[in-house]
Protein backbone atom coordinates (compact mmCIF):
# COMPACT_ATOMS: atom_id res chain seq x y z
CA UNK A 1 0.00 0.00 0.00
CA UNK A 2 2.60 2.46 1.09
CA UNK A 3 4.69 2.18 -1.99
CA UNK A 4 1.86 3.39 -4.20
CA UNK A 5 2.26 6.75 -2.64
CA UNK A 6 5.71 7.20 -4.07
CA UNK A 7 5.02 6.09 -7.55
CA UNK A 8 4.85 8.33 -10.54
CA UNK A 9 3.75 7.28 -13.98
CA UNK A 10 5.10 8.41 -17.28
CA UNK A 11 3.06 8.23 -20.39
CA UNK A 12 4.60 7.11 -23.59
CA UNK A 13 1.66 7.43 -25.82
CA UNK A 14 0.56 8.50 -29.24
CA UNK A 15 -1.53 11.58 -28.78
CA UNK A 16 -4.54 10.60 -30.85
CA UNK A 17 -6.38 9.11 -27.90
CA UNK A 18 -9.25 10.99 -26.31
CA UNK A 19 -7.65 13.02 -23.48
CA UNK A 20 -10.22 11.98 -20.92
CA UNK A 21 -9.71 8.34 -21.74
CA UNK A 22 -5.96 8.84 -21.56
CA UNK A 23 -6.34 10.53 -18.17
CA UNK A 24 -8.39 7.58 -17.00
CA UNK A 25 -5.66 5.19 -18.09
CA UNK A 26 -3.01 7.28 -16.35
CA UNK A 27 -5.13 7.28 -13.24
CA UNK A 28 -5.24 3.51 -13.32
CA UNK A 29 -1.45 3.23 -13.59
CA UNK A 30 -0.26 0.94 -10.84
CA UNK A 31 1.85 -2.16 -10.36
CA UNK A 32 0.06 -3.15 -7.20
CA UNK A 33 -1.78 -6.21 -8.60
CA UNK A 34 1.44 -7.59 -10.06
CA UNK A 35 3.36 -6.94 -6.86
CA UNK A 36 0.60 -8.60 -4.91
CA UNK A 37 0.74 -11.68 -7.11
CA UNK A 38 4.52 -11.88 -6.76
CA UNK A 39 4.18 -11.57 -3.01
CA UNK A 40 1.62 -14.37 -2.98
CA UNK A 41 4.01 -16.60 -4.90
CA UNK A 42 6.85 -15.84 -2.49
CA UNK A 43 4.74 -16.56 0.60
CA UNK A 44 2.60 -19.43 -0.66
CA UNK A 45 5.26 -21.49 -2.41
CA UNK A 46 7.93 -22.57 0.03
CA UNK A 47 10.50 -23.29 -2.64
CA UNK A 48 10.17 -19.78 -4.03
CA UNK A 49 10.51 -17.99 -0.71
CA UNK A 50 13.33 -15.49 -0.55
CA UNK A 51 16.61 -16.89 0.77
CA UNK A 52 17.22 -16.40 4.46
CA UNK A 53 20.13 -14.39 5.86
CA UNK A 54 21.90 -16.48 8.49
CA UNK A 55 22.91 -14.42 11.52
CA UNK A 56 25.45 -16.99 12.70
CA UNK A 57 27.25 -16.98 9.38
CA UNK A 58 27.95 -13.31 8.62
CA UNK A 59 24.41 -12.94 7.27
CA UNK A 60 25.23 -15.10 4.32
CA UNK A 61 22.23 -16.30 2.36
CA UNK A 62 20.80 -19.72 2.98
CA UNK A 63 19.07 -21.24 -0.01
CA UNK A 64 17.84 -24.34 1.77
CA UNK A 65 14.31 -24.13 0.42
CA UNK A 66 15.33 -23.71 -3.20
CA UNK A 67 14.64 -26.77 -5.34
CA UNK A 68 17.53 -28.79 -6.69
CA UNK A 69 15.78 -29.21 -10.00
CA UNK A 70 14.76 -25.89 -11.61
CA UNK A 71 12.10 -27.65 -13.69
CA UNK A 72 10.06 -27.92 -10.49
CA UNK A 73 9.49 -24.16 -10.52
CA UNK A 74 7.27 -23.96 -13.62
CA UNK A 75 5.30 -26.95 -12.32
CA UNK A 76 4.71 -25.24 -8.99
CA UNK A 77 3.77 -21.99 -10.68
CA UNK A 78 1.28 -23.77 -12.92
CA UNK A 79 -0.34 -25.47 -9.94
CA UNK A 80 -0.42 -22.19 -8.02
CA UNK A 81 -2.02 -20.38 -10.94
CA UNK A 82 -4.65 -23.07 -11.36
CA UNK B 1 35.72 -73.74 -33.51
CA UNK B 2 36.73 -70.15 -33.79
CA UNK B 3 38.22 -68.77 -36.90
CA UNK B 4 40.64 -65.90 -36.84
CA UNK B 5 40.65 -63.71 -39.90
CA UNK B 6 42.51 -60.52 -40.54
CA UNK B 7 40.27 -57.53 -41.18
CA UNK B 8 41.01 -53.95 -42.06
CA UNK B 9 39.67 -51.17 -39.83
CA UNK B 10 37.07 -50.10 -42.44
CA UNK B 11 35.74 -53.63 -42.58
CA UNK B 12 35.49 -53.80 -38.82
CA UNK B 13 33.53 -50.54 -38.76
CA UNK B 14 31.25 -51.74 -41.54
CA UNK B 15 30.57 -55.07 -39.85
CA UNK B 16 30.03 -53.33 -36.57
CA UNK B 17 27.45 -51.04 -38.13
CA UNK B 18 25.67 -53.89 -39.87
CA UNK B 19 25.51 -55.99 -36.73
CA UNK B 20 24.31 -53.20 -34.45
CA UNK B 21 20.77 -53.83 -33.29
CA UNK B 22 18.50 -51.33 -35.03
CA UNK B 23 16.94 -48.72 -32.71
CA UNK B 24 19.57 -49.40 -30.09
CA UNK B 25 21.58 -46.66 -28.44
CA UNK B 26 24.66 -48.11 -30.01
CA UNK B 27 23.26 -47.86 -33.53
CA UNK B 28 22.19 -44.31 -32.79
CA UNK B 29 25.62 -43.30 -31.57
CA UNK B 30 27.21 -44.89 -34.63
CA UNK B 31 24.84 -42.92 -36.82
CA UNK B 32 25.65 -39.73 -34.96
CA UNK B 33 29.37 -40.31 -35.25
CA UNK B 34 28.98 -40.80 -38.97
CA UNK B 35 27.05 -37.57 -39.27
CA UNK B 36 29.78 -35.71 -37.41
CA UNK B 37 32.37 -37.24 -39.71
CA UNK B 38 30.42 -36.16 -42.77
CA UNK B 39 30.00 -32.65 -41.39
CA UNK B 40 33.69 -32.35 -40.66
CA UNK B 41 34.54 -33.50 -44.16
CA UNK B 42 32.15 -30.96 -45.61
CA UNK B 43 33.53 -28.12 -43.49
CA UNK B 44 37.08 -29.06 -44.37
CA UNK B 45 36.14 -28.94 -48.06
CA UNK B 46 34.50 -25.55 -47.59
CA UNK B 47 37.50 -24.25 -45.74
CA UNK B 48 39.83 -25.43 -48.43
CA UNK B 49 37.76 -23.69 -51.09
CA UNK B 50 37.20 -20.51 -49.11
CA UNK B 51 38.86 -17.36 -50.32
CA UNK B 52 39.39 -15.25 -47.24
CA UNK B 53 41.77 -12.34 -47.58
CA UNK B 54 45.25 -13.36 -46.63
CA UNK B 55 46.02 -13.08 -42.96
CA UNK B 56 42.35 -12.89 -41.95
CA UNK B 57 42.04 -16.58 -41.35
CA UNK B 58 45.12 -16.55 -39.15
CA UNK B 59 43.62 -13.61 -37.28
CA UNK B 60 40.45 -15.56 -36.60
CA UNK B 61 42.53 -18.52 -35.51
CA UNK B 62 44.14 -16.27 -32.92
CA UNK B 63 40.75 -14.99 -31.85
CA UNK B 64 39.43 -18.47 -31.39
CA UNK B 65 42.28 -19.12 -29.06
CA UNK B 66 42.83 -22.73 -29.87
CA UNK B 67 39.14 -23.66 -30.08
CA UNK B 68 38.56 -26.13 -32.86
CA UNK B 69 35.27 -25.37 -34.56
CA UNK B 70 35.31 -28.76 -36.24
CA UNK B 71 35.61 -30.66 -32.99
CA UNK B 72 32.70 -33.02 -32.45
CA UNK B 73 30.09 -32.08 -29.88
CA UNK B 74 30.82 -33.64 -26.56
CA UNK B 75 29.22 -33.35 -23.17
CA UNK B 76 31.58 -30.54 -22.31
CA UNK B 77 30.65 -28.48 -25.37
CA UNK B 78 26.99 -29.14 -26.02
CA UNK B 79 24.04 -27.11 -24.79
CA UNK B 80 21.99 -28.60 -21.97
CA UNK B 81 19.13 -30.90 -22.95
CA UNK B 82 16.56 -29.06 -20.91
CA UNK B 83 16.63 -25.70 -19.24
CA UNK B 84 19.43 -23.20 -19.10
CA UNK B 85 20.24 -19.79 -17.75
CA UNK B 86 19.43 -17.07 -20.24
CA UNK B 87 20.38 -13.43 -20.18
CA UNK B 88 17.53 -11.41 -18.67
CA UNK B 89 17.10 -9.24 -21.76
CA UNK B 90 16.42 -12.25 -23.93
CA UNK B 91 13.88 -13.48 -21.42
CA UNK B 92 12.24 -10.05 -21.51
CA UNK B 93 12.00 -10.04 -25.29
CA UNK B 94 10.68 -13.59 -25.33
CA UNK B 95 8.13 -12.65 -22.70
CA UNK B 96 6.69 -9.79 -24.74
CA UNK B 97 6.62 -11.93 -27.86
CA UNK B 98 4.72 -14.56 -25.91
CA UNK B 99 2.25 -11.93 -24.73
CA UNK B 100 1.85 -10.84 -28.32
CA UNK B 101 1.04 -14.38 -29.35
CA UNK B 102 -1.40 -14.87 -26.48
CA UNK B 103 -3.20 -11.59 -27.16
CA UNK B 104 -3.27 -12.02 -30.91
CA UNK B 105 -6.91 -11.15 -31.37
CA UNK B 106 -7.00 -8.14 -29.08
CA UNK B 107 -8.23 -4.94 -30.70
CA UNK B 108 -6.53 -2.72 -28.21
CA UNK B 109 -3.85 -3.25 -25.60
CA UNK B 110 -2.78 -1.33 -22.54
CA UNK B 111 0.46 -2.05 -20.68
CA UNK B 112 1.58 -0.86 -17.30
CA UNK B 113 5.20 -1.80 -16.97
CA UNK B 114 7.91 -1.15 -14.48
CA UNK B 115 10.42 1.47 -15.46
CA UNK B 116 13.27 -0.84 -16.16
CA UNK B 117 15.92 -0.47 -18.83
CA UNK B 118 15.25 -2.92 -21.60
CA UNK B 119 11.59 -3.39 -20.89
CA UNK B 120 10.50 -0.49 -23.00
CA UNK B 121 12.76 -1.67 -25.82
CA UNK B 122 11.37 -5.18 -25.61
CA UNK B 123 7.81 -3.90 -25.67
CA UNK B 124 8.43 -1.65 -28.64
CA UNK B 125 10.21 -4.42 -30.49
CA UNK B 126 7.39 -6.89 -30.00
CA UNK B 127 4.48 -4.50 -30.50
CA UNK B 128 5.88 -2.07 -33.04
CA UNK B 129 2.97 -2.49 -35.45
CA UNK B 130 0.40 -2.05 -32.71
CA UNK B 131 1.99 1.20 -31.58
CA UNK B 132 2.25 2.55 -35.10
CA UNK B 133 -1.36 1.69 -35.85
CA UNK B 134 -2.40 3.29 -32.57
CA UNK B 135 -3.74 0.17 -30.93
CA UNK B 136 -1.56 0.15 -27.86
CA UNK B 137 -0.99 2.29 -24.82
CA UNK B 138 2.08 1.74 -22.72
CA UNK B 139 2.73 3.30 -19.34
CA UNK B 140 5.86 3.11 -17.28
CA UNK B 141 5.27 3.15 -13.57
CA UNK B 142 8.17 4.09 -11.36
CA UNK B 143 8.09 3.11 -7.72
CA UNK B 144 10.64 4.47 -5.27
CA UNK B 145 10.95 1.53 -2.96
CA UNK B 146 14.20 2.36 -1.29
CA UNK B 147 13.23 5.68 0.31
CA UNK B 148 13.13 5.98 4.06
CA UNK B 149 9.78 6.43 5.79
CA UNK B 150 10.56 10.03 6.73
CA UNK B 151 11.48 10.85 3.18
CA UNK B 152 8.27 9.28 2.00
CA UNK B 153 6.24 11.36 4.43
CA UNK B 154 8.10 14.45 3.31
CA UNK B 155 7.21 13.68 -0.31
CA UNK B 156 3.59 13.18 0.62
CA UNK B 157 3.57 16.55 2.36
CA UNK B 158 5.16 18.22 -0.63
CA UNK B 159 2.68 16.59 -2.95
CA UNK B 160 -0.27 17.68 -0.85
CA UNK B 161 1.01 21.25 -0.65
CA UNK B 162 1.55 21.31 -4.38
CA UNK B 163 -1.94 20.01 -4.99
CA UNK B 164 -3.52 22.52 -2.64
CA UNK B 165 -1.58 25.37 -4.25
CA UNK B 166 -2.65 24.25 -7.67
CA UNK B 167 -6.30 23.99 -6.70
CA UNK B 168 -6.24 27.35 -4.96
CA UNK B 169 -4.81 29.02 -8.04
CA UNK B 170 -7.39 27.37 -10.30
CA UNK B 171 -10.22 28.37 -8.00
CA UNK B 172 -8.89 31.92 -7.82
CA UNK B 173 -8.86 32.37 -11.59
CA UNK B 174 -12.22 30.67 -11.88
CA UNK B 175 -11.02 27.70 -13.94
CA UNK B 176 -12.37 25.27 -11.40
CA UNK B 177 -15.64 25.87 -9.68
CA UNK B 178 -16.74 22.34 -8.89
CA UNK B 179 -16.49 20.89 -5.41
CA UNK B 180 -16.54 17.35 -6.74
CA UNK B 181 -13.08 15.99 -6.12
CA UNK B 182 -13.40 13.28 -8.73
CA UNK B 183 -13.79 15.99 -11.33
CA UNK B 184 -10.97 18.00 -9.79
CA UNK B 185 -8.69 15.00 -10.01
CA UNK B 186 -9.62 14.44 -13.63
CA UNK B 187 -9.00 18.09 -14.47
CA UNK B 188 -5.58 17.91 -12.88
CA UNK B 189 -4.67 14.82 -14.87
CA UNK B 190 -5.91 16.41 -18.07
CA UNK B 191 -3.79 19.46 -17.39
CA UNK B 192 -0.73 17.32 -16.78
CA UNK B 193 -1.35 15.50 -20.04
CA UNK B 194 -1.86 18.72 -21.94
CA UNK B 195 1.53 19.97 -20.81
CA UNK B 196 3.26 16.75 -21.80
CA UNK B 197 6.01 17.15 -24.36
CA UNK B 198 6.21 14.98 -27.45
CA UNK B 199 9.21 12.73 -27.71
CA UNK B 200 10.89 10.87 -30.49
CA UNK B 201 11.45 7.19 -30.14
CA UNK B 202 14.04 5.80 -32.46
CA UNK B 203 12.46 2.37 -32.24
CA UNK B 204 9.32 3.68 -33.83
CA UNK B 205 10.87 6.36 -36.03
CA UNK B 206 7.77 8.39 -35.61
CA UNK B 207 7.07 11.58 -33.70
CA UNK B 208 3.99 12.69 -31.87
CA UNK B 209 4.33 10.56 -28.79
CA UNK B 210 3.63 12.09 -25.45
CA UNK B 211 5.96 11.61 -22.59
CA UNK B 212 6.52 12.94 -19.12
CA UNK B 213 2.92 13.39 -18.16
CA UNK B 214 3.77 13.51 -14.54
CA UNK B 215 1.11 12.10 -12.32
CA UNK B 216 0.99 13.77 -8.94
CA UNK B 217 2.50 11.63 -6.29
CA UNK B 218 -0.46 10.39 -4.45
CA UNK B 219 -0.92 9.34 -0.91
CA UNK B 220 -1.95 6.13 0.74
CA UNK B 221 -1.33 5.70 4.38
CA UNK B 222 -2.70 2.30 5.22
CA UNK B 223 -3.70 3.83 8.54
CA UNK B 224 -7.10 4.59 9.96
CA UNK B 225 -6.67 8.31 10.22
CA UNK B 226 -6.28 8.65 13.98
CA UNK B 227 -4.03 11.71 13.91
CA UNK B 228 -4.48 14.87 11.95
CA UNK B 229 -1.44 14.19 9.76
CA UNK B 230 -2.70 10.79 8.89
CA UNK B 231 -6.15 12.19 8.30
CA UNK B 232 -4.74 14.75 5.90
CA UNK B 233 -2.74 12.14 4.06
CA UNK B 234 -5.80 9.97 3.92
CA UNK B 235 -7.84 12.82 2.49
CA UNK B 236 -5.10 13.54 -0.04
CA UNK B 237 -5.21 9.93 -1.08
CA UNK B 238 -8.96 10.14 -1.41
CA UNK B 239 -8.61 13.24 -3.50
CA UNK B 240 -6.09 11.83 -5.86
CA UNK B 241 -7.51 8.36 -6.14
CA UNK B 242 -11.00 9.75 -6.50
CA UNK B 243 -12.44 7.36 -4.00
CA UNK B 244 -14.58 9.92 -2.23
CA UNK B 245 -16.29 12.29 -4.58
CA UNK B 246 -17.25 15.52 -2.91
CA UNK B 247 -14.94 15.17 0.09
CA UNK B 248 -13.48 18.35 1.51
CA UNK B 249 -9.82 19.09 1.04
CA UNK B 250 -7.66 19.07 4.15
Amino acid sequence: MLREKFSGAKVRERNSLDPERLAGLVDAATLMPVDRYFKQIRRDLMMLERPVGVAGNKMRMWYGYSPYDPSIIPQLLDIHRA
Amino acid sequence: MRQFVSLSMEEIVRLDRNNARPDSDYAESLERAQKVRRLRKKRAAEKAGATLPSGLDALFDDERDGLDPDAPMSWTRKLPDSGMLVNGDYALHAHFHLIKRLTGGAKRLCFYTEKEPGMSAALMAAFRDEVLTDRLEAFQVKVSEELSTRRKWSLVGKSKAEFRGWLKARRADGTITTQDLTQVRMLRLLEALRDAQPIEDARLQKTGILDQASVPQCGRTGSDGATSDVAKAHAAREVLRGKSAGAQLP
